[in-house]
């Protein structure tokens, strides 16, 4: 990587790329995934693209603004940003985080305490423009410079002007795709400042001031899930054709009649799985469906629109389509009068739901919502199922997802069904509040526009991807099969990737999988296991 | 008189501008969610894992138990030991905890000083020599000293900190190490500063002129008037900023409930104007969030 010689101005001067990666200086992998890495070729961009598209910060893209065609849509785009930058400090527009912005903005010491908790930094092997502050530090400046009175001054004070370009604000988008959010960073911060709500607030910026994000989770994502009901495309009816096809596969392996119930009104539960579940990981709700039948459990799935799918890409980058989506999906529950909404092992629709939404539902939208951790944990506990834990004799660790972890304190119950059944459960080092973002976080799981891919398995799933082979360590060989237990339909998305990449199942025999499936696979009642092990995540 | 008018001046600022700064945040709209675990006032065997009130069954209908002495102690730990620093930047701790234990105890040790001048004027207390005052802020110009010059030679020595200290952060630090310096040399070389700075706090108290100082004296005195005054305009405030960082956003964990002040806030919040110019924003700065949230989707989405 590029080392040091940072200079903070040098954002809106240097000629492209403002750092190039240099794969052989990142964090190391052990053997034999050194050499596999090695083998690798990074994806490089084509000239002609680049004369159309921006990739001047690190030689990748993943969002990919055009380049203005001329003085005149250049000076347009300052301006919109601009424009953007007021908003984002303003009341009327930002009020949901403005005192979070404003406190990190102003309070900021340079002390750096932060960078070494940041993944991203670490796997680059500490490249200078991933600092979890060198963002926040140019946006800082361009927020004083422009914002506030007495701007000139403040940019003088703080290290001179940056100068505010088509190349800025272009490397400045790219860079607030630099981060998964995961906030380890905000963590370590003695003062409190959070450098990964600097990284969203850009993103917002970009995305509800100018138009401008990445298309797979806007175009393809929030829109698509406003227009059919899933970011999935997954209309309603395709779903229950889908689910109905679950159910069949679910009865045959559970020996037992599983059947989901629809729309049904007074349930105890609406269980909303992220719908990508339904067509990546199927055994997931199978698994839970089984469940829940098997414990006797009222409960329903909604048919209608949005009510299917618990995701909500909004709380990653726009205000208003989080909004918008979290409403739709508590006028669901309300209308059908369910006593709880319980979210399916996916970490962001845990957090948007349950947290960041707690303060837009108000009145009678506020339905208690629960996470599926929780109702697992309390169905194991109370010996509803029958479970012999030697069924699950294999090594097993657990993956921390983020947003159900660190951002909202569920630590203890998946903890608690682990260490009922599965007699070799480990932890990984770090681990709870504290682990490392699988690297998919905040959308990356999905993105995999131009070459963004590259960087988002090489860096950041790099340190995740040590930390599952650490805690396999005693078991390295490929004739044991072991299970990662990731509850967290984008961390599963990641560790597909990562795993493929890296052909972690041809040589460590490491599959990836969820909660749900790791306790049926314990029931007794259920005639052949139902982890499938043939290379799933290969 | 002019160093008593100058250090009056400059409390007046210090106050004024803090209360500004403290009033800017607090009339803030009431925040959407953000906390990050662990979060303290959480029960004491949740509290040490990190775990939260969501790992409870129907979370909603159990009463919360929080435990404010679980926030006070991290926060003590944090101002006290910079226990943040310490685990997350070794190098930089012992500098920055001296620079602080320095403040701390200049402001001890101002504390003290004024204390005695109250008791003193009102007949409580004689005058005679001021051993604790001395103590303290020896220690608090010894400490304060070593920790300033530390982290000017850090931050110009490494290339990790460098780029990060902007020429206003190198003022902060001068200012800082000004204080301190003058404030050692005065109690170096000048025999009679302890007893000059508690009749010098007398006569500010009093109001009056004070006596003759030593030119140390003054000079400290004057360097202290001036950091105090712009303290208020600087990223230093997160001394006391820090409730709103930790206590507000980091640990504001409660729940929104109908009929109450974070209730009534986010429906006055629903009711401004969204702005915002992207397309599928559709709010063109005449519909209420309320209104982009739940009717703009249909048409925001084609």
């Amino acid at each position: 990587m590029g080392r040091s010689k940072l200079n903070i101005r040098d954002i809106g001067k240097t000629p492209s790329p403002l750092t190039s990666i240099e794969w052989g200086g990142l964090a190391p992998l052990p053997p034999p995934y050194d050499r596999i890495e090695a083998r690798k070729k990074a994806k490089v961009l084509d000239e002609n693209l680049l004369q159309q598209i921006d990739g001047s910060l690190d030689g990748t893209i993943a969002v990919g603004m055009a380049r203005p065609a001329s003085e005149a849509e250049e000076e347009q785009l300052i301006e919109r940003f601009l424009a953007g930058l007021q908003k984002l400090v303003s009341r009327d527009n930002n009020w949901g985080f403005l005192q979070q912005l404003t406190l990190s903005l102003e309070h900021c010491t340079g002390c750096q305490t932060c960078i070494d908790a940041c993944p991203i930094y670490l796997s680059s092997g500490r490249n200078d423009i991933y600092r979890p502050t060198y963002r926040s530090e140019v946006f800082r400046r361009l927020v004083n410079r422009h914002t506030r009175p007495g701007g000139r001054i403040f940019a003088k004070l703080q290290g001179g002007d940056i100068d505010l370009n088509a190349r800025t604000i272009a490397r400045l988008l790219e860079l607030s795709y630099r981060c998964t959010l995961c906030r380890r960073c905000a963590q370590a911060c003695p003062i409190g400042v959070d450098n990964g709500l600097i990284a969203r607030e850009i993103r917002k910026l970009f995305s509800m001031e100018m138009g401008i994000a990445p298309k797979e989770i806007h175009e393809k994502g929030s829109m698509v899930q406003l227009r059919t009901g899933s970011s999935t495309g997954l209309n309603p009816t395709a779903l229950r054709d889908n689910i109905r096809f679950l159910d069949d596969e679910a009865s045959e392996a559970a020996g037992f009649k599983v059947q989901t119930q629809w729309d049904k009104e007074g349930a105890d539960i609406l269980l909303m799985h992220n719908a990508g579940e339904i067509l990546s990981w199927p055994e997931n709700p199978m698994a839970f469906a089984i469940i829940l039948t098997a414990a006797g459990i009222s409960w329903t799935m909604s048919s209608e629109l949005a009510g299917y799918d618990a995701v909500n890409y909004g709380v990653w980058y726009d205000d208003a389509q989080f909004a918008r989506v979290a409403q739709r999906q508590a006028k669901v529950a309300k209308g059908l009068k369910v006593k709880k909404m319980v979210i399916g092992e996916c970490g962001h629709s845990h957090k948007a739901l349950m947290v960041v939404a707690d303060r837009l539902l108000t009145g009678d939208l506020n339905i208690p919502r629960e996470s599926s951790l929780v109702l697992l944990r309390d169905i194991v506990r109370s010996r509803l199922l029958r479970l012999d834990p030697s069924r699950n004799n294999f090594p097993v660790s657990l993956h921390d997802p983020c947003n159900i972890v660190r951002l909202m304190g569920i630590v203890r119950p998946q903890r608690e069904v682990l260490e009922r059944i599965c007699p070799q459960f480990r932890e990984m080092a770090p681990h709870g509040v504290d682990n490392y973002c699988c690297g998919g976080g905040s959308g990356f799981a999905i993105m995999s526009s131009y070459n963004f891919e590259n960087w988002r398995l090489s860096i950041s799933g790099r340190m995740k991807l040590r930390q599952v082979l650490e805690a396999f360590a005693d078991r390295p060989e490929p004739q044991t099969q072991k299970y990662l237990c990731a509850p967290c339909s984008n961390c599963k998305g990641q560790f597909r990737d990562l795993f493929r990449f890296y052909q972690v199942w041809e040589n460590s025999r490491i599959l990836s999988g969820g909660l749900a499936e790791l306790i049926v696979n314990a029931m007794t009642d259920i005639p052949k296991p139902f982890i499938q092990w043939s290379g799933l995540s290969s | 008189m002019a160093l008593i008018i100058a250090i009056y001046c400059a409390l007046a600022l210090f106050f004024i501008g803090s209360l500004i700064r403290i009033l800017r945040i607090l009339t803030m709209p009431v925040h959407l969610r953000w906390e990050l675990y662990p979060v303290p006032h959480e029960p004491c065997a949740r509290a040490r894992y990190g775990g939260s009130y969501f790992e409870e069954t129907d979370w909603w209908t159990r009463p919360r138990k929080r435990r404010f002495s679980g926030e006070v102690g991290v926060i003590l730990q944090e101002v006290f030991l910079l226990k943040g620093v310490w685990r997350h930047n070794r190098e930089l701790w012992p500098w920055s905890w001296l620079l602080h234990f320095g403040l701390y105890s200049m402001i001890g040790a101002a504390v003290l000083t004024l204390a005695g001048a109250l008791q003193n004027a009102a007949g409580v207390l004689p005058l005679r020599p001021n051993h604790p005052v001395a103590l303290v802020l020896w220690a608090a110009m010894i400490s304060g000293t070593i920790g300033a010059t530390g982290i000017v030679a850090i931050r110009s020595a490494s290339t990790k900190l460098r780029p990060f200290t902007s020429p206003w952060a190198w003022i902060n630090l001068s200012v800082l190490l000004f204080v301190f310096t003058t404030g050692l040399l005065n109690l170096s070389v000048n025999p009679s500063s302890i007893s000059e700075m508690i009749l010098f706090s007398r006569a500010l108290v009093a109001f009056r002129a004070a006596p003759g100082l030593h030119s140390l004296t003054a000079v400290h005195a004057s360097s202290l008037a001036l950091f105090v005054a712009y303290f208020p305009f600087t990223h230093m405030t997160h001394m006391y900023m820090k409730y709103f960082t930790y206590h507000a956003i980091r640990w504001d964990d409660s729940p929104c409930r109908s009929n109450t002040r974070i209730h009534a806030s986010i429906e006055h919040s629903l009711s401004r104007n969204v702005d915002w110019a992207a397309p599928h924003i559709l709010g063109e700065g005449k519909k209420s969030w309320s209104d982009v949230s739940s009717e703009g989707a249909i048409r925001g989405a084609k």
